[in-house]
Formats: C-alpha cells, sequence, structure tokens
C-alpha cells in the first residue's frame, strides 16, 4: 500500500466517523428539545383543564355535590383533547377528583374573611411510545396537577333548610 | 505566466493513477457535501426553533382559553340572564394573542368576514383548524390558509359553552416534517375548552 493510499482511506474513515458522532447528536438534540417542548405543552395543558374544573365545582349551588361533580368532570375532560388528550400520548391515570367545604354544604371562613378553596387534583402519564419522540423518550412521565377555587362567601344553598324553632340560621352552612 | 494555464499543464504532466487508487478529493465534492450536511443541519435547527414556538404560541392560546371560558361563561347583559357572553371573548383574550402569535392574524367568529364560516360550520360548534385554513385558501388569503387563527366561543344549545383557539399560524420549516399535523408552512394550534353554562348570581 502507497503512502497516499492509505491517506486516502484514512480520510474516507475519518469522514465517516465523523458523520457516526454528528448524526447521532443532530437526532438527539432534535428529539430532546421537540420532546420537552412536546413535554411543557401537555403539562400546561393539563393543568389548564384542573383549573377550569376547580371553577367550574363552584358554579352549582352550594352543597349540590352531584352537579359539582358533573360539571367539573366535564370541563375537565373537555377541555384535554377529546380525542385522548395530546395526539394520544396524554393518558389520565387518576380522574379529577375535587374536595372543599363548600361541595358540602359549607363556607368556611378564615380570619381574614377568606373562604376555604375547594381543590381538585388529577394525575396523567405522557407515554410517547407511539411517537417518533420515543427513540429518545423512551420511559414515562407522571404529571400531577392540583388547583384550588375560591367561593365567594356568599353563595345560595341548593335547599334551605326551615330553621328549628329557636335556632339560629348561618347563611354560609346549609 | 497565467496560473490558469500553469494549473492546466500540471494536470497534464501528473503522474497517470495507479489501478485501484481513487480520485482526488476535489474541491466540489467538499462543496457538495458540505451542502447536503447544511441543509440537514438547517432543518434541525428550523425544526427546533419551530417546535419552540409553537409551544409559546399554543401556550398562549391555553391562557386565551382559558379566560375566555371565565368570560363566556358570565351572564351576558346581567345576572339574572343566563345566556353567555359569547361575543365578549375576543375582545378580552385578543390581548393575549397578539404578540405570542408571530405574524398571524386573529380573528374574531363572530366577525362579518367569517359568516359564511360560521354558516358552514353551525352555530353549535367550533371550526377545526383545517376548517379554518380551507376557508382562509377559498379566499385566497395566506399561503395553504396558514397565518389565520379564529377566536371561537359557542354555546351548544345542551347547556355547555365551549371556548376554541384555532388555525394554523406561521412556520419556518417546510411541510411534511415534525410529530404533528402539519399543513404546508403552518404550525396547527389547536385549543379548546367547554363547561357547563353558569351564573355567578349568589
Amino acid at each position: 500500500m502507497t503512502p497516499r493510499r492509505g491517506s486516502r482511506r484514512g480520510q474516507d474513515a475519518q469522514a465517516a466517523i465523523e458523520m457516526a458522532l454528528v448524526l447521532p447528536i443532530m437526532i438527539v438534540i432534535v428529539l430532546g428539545f421537540v420532546g420537552m417542548m412536546l413535554e411543557l405543552r401537555a403539562e400546561n395543558e393539563f393543568q389548564t383543564a384542573v383549573d377550569l374544573a376547580a371553577q367550574a365545582s363552584l358554579v352549582p349551588p352550594l352543597g349540590d355535590q352531584a352537579d359539582s361533580a358533573v360539571d367539573y368532570t366535564y370541563a375537565f375532560t373537555h377541555t384535554l383533547d377529546p380525542n385522548g388528550g395530546e395526539g394520544g400520548y396524554l393518558v389520565v391515570t387518576s380522574p379529577i377528583d375535587c374536595t372543599g367545604p363548600y361541595l358540602n354544604g359549607e363556607i368556611s371562613l378564615d380570619r381574614q374573611g377568606i373562604a376555604q378553596p375547594v381543590t381538585c387534583t388529577a394525575q396523567a402519564d405522557l407515554d410517547f411510545s407511539r411517537t417518533p419522540i420515543s427513540l429518545l423518550w423512551f420511559w414515562t412521565i407522571h404529571l400531577s396537577a392540583s388547583a384550588d377555587a375560591y367561593p365567594s362567601a356568599y353563595r345560595q344553598c341548593q335547599s334551605v333548610p326551615a330553621p328549628a324553632p329557636g335556632a339560629s340560621f348561618s347563611p354560609t352552612q346549609c | 505566466m497565467d496560473a490558469g494555464v500553469r494549473r492546466g499543464q500540471d494536470r497534464a504532466h501528473a503522474r497517470p493513477r495507479a489501478p485501484g487508487a481513487r480520485r482526488p478529493r476535489s474541491p466540489g465534492q467538499a462543496t457538495v457535501e458540505f451542502s447536503l450536511v447544511f441543509v440537514l443541519f438547517l432543518v434541525c435547527l428550523l425544526a427546533i426553533i419551530d417546535s419552540w414556538i409553537w409551544t409559546i404560541e399554543t401556550d398562549a392560546a391555553d391562557a386565551a382559553v382559558e379566560q375566555g371560558i371565565g368570560v363566556a361563561m358570565s351572564a351576558e347583559g346581567s345576572a339574572i340572564n343566563t345566556s353567555p357572553a359569547l361575543t365578549d371573548v375576543y375582545a378580552s383574550v385578543l390581548p393575549l394573542l397578539h404578540q405570542p402569535l408571530l405574524g398571524t392574524s386573529v380573528e374574531d367568529w363572530y366577525a362579518p368576514e367569517l359568516a359564511a364560516l360560521r354558516d358552514e360550520v353551525g352555530a353549535t360548534r367550533c371550526p377545526t383548524a383545517d376548517e379554518v385554513a380551507d376557508y382562509f385558501q377559498g379566499l385566497g388569503s395566506g399561503y395553504d390558509g396558514v397565518g389565520h387563527v379564529v377566536v371561537c366561543a359557542v354555546d351548544d344549545g345542551a347547556g355547555h359553552v365551549t371556548v376554541a383557539v384555532t388555525g394554523y399560524a406561521i412556520s419556518f420549516v417546510p411541510p411534511g416534517l415534525g410529530p404533528l399535523n402539519w399543513r404546508g408552512w403552518g404550525l396547527p394550534i389547536t385549543q379548546s375548552a367547554s363547561v357547563n353554562v353558569g351564573t355567578y348570581s349568589p
């Protein structure tokens, strides 16, 4: 082998190694960035769905637990993509659940006169296995969102019971 | 002696290549290789920039929808009226969308220019991003109907109010790239929320 031919082969090998190094790095950078953007997007949308669900839970009258549940569930499921959420890669694992004194027919005011909130929580998984992003993002990402909504101190009860004779009437408790 | 002539003479007196030896690497080959790699690099770079812009735009649309729902589900006119304030949504969310949606026009669903699209879609649902793009493509506005996003708020007649921001924002990346449903040079914006109609009367 002449030195020139050896040099030429060395150049070819160098180019191949450079390409083999650079191409995966470029793919990792692109997939990593796109995956991160999709994750941020999904997190934001999931949080918005929980926020709106918390707000929706306060729309029915005080103590109307059944209607509140219908409203917050509807708001949550219809704010996420109805076709399964973010192209199918956002899977709700723990459906929306809201708790708070308002749902039990009570408005508890703290020392500053602020009503205790209704707190809604939900959890989901991000699974990119059906997208090209899974080449890099092959693990499942857990999302958890929580939101508070504060009722007005003056809300109407679903049904106002007649006060017992001699008993004092509370406008903030059904 | 002229440099070009001297190079020609050098080539003429060059030794013949040994059998099996490759042609020497020419400057043209390097240029072609560079241009191929550069195009690949450019596409990757633009894809990154596009996904970043898309995230910013859809986050803005998400915030607009959240605020729009709050406005839409309020009573129109008074606390006694139970009609949702659908026509108030556009003005309230426009400041949230105007700057993040770079170069994309934000349209009001209730604008007279969109009467034909409203008739086509119906009064009880919001259009999809493709319906918006098809409509503006029909009007000859924007390449492939891209560059228009509609703020829509409707009452579905069954006690639910829906607010949506849909359409295609302007993109840098050529069609067919990315994990999403790209259309032409557009980035799909499809954000919507739906809640039961309510009033905030005591």
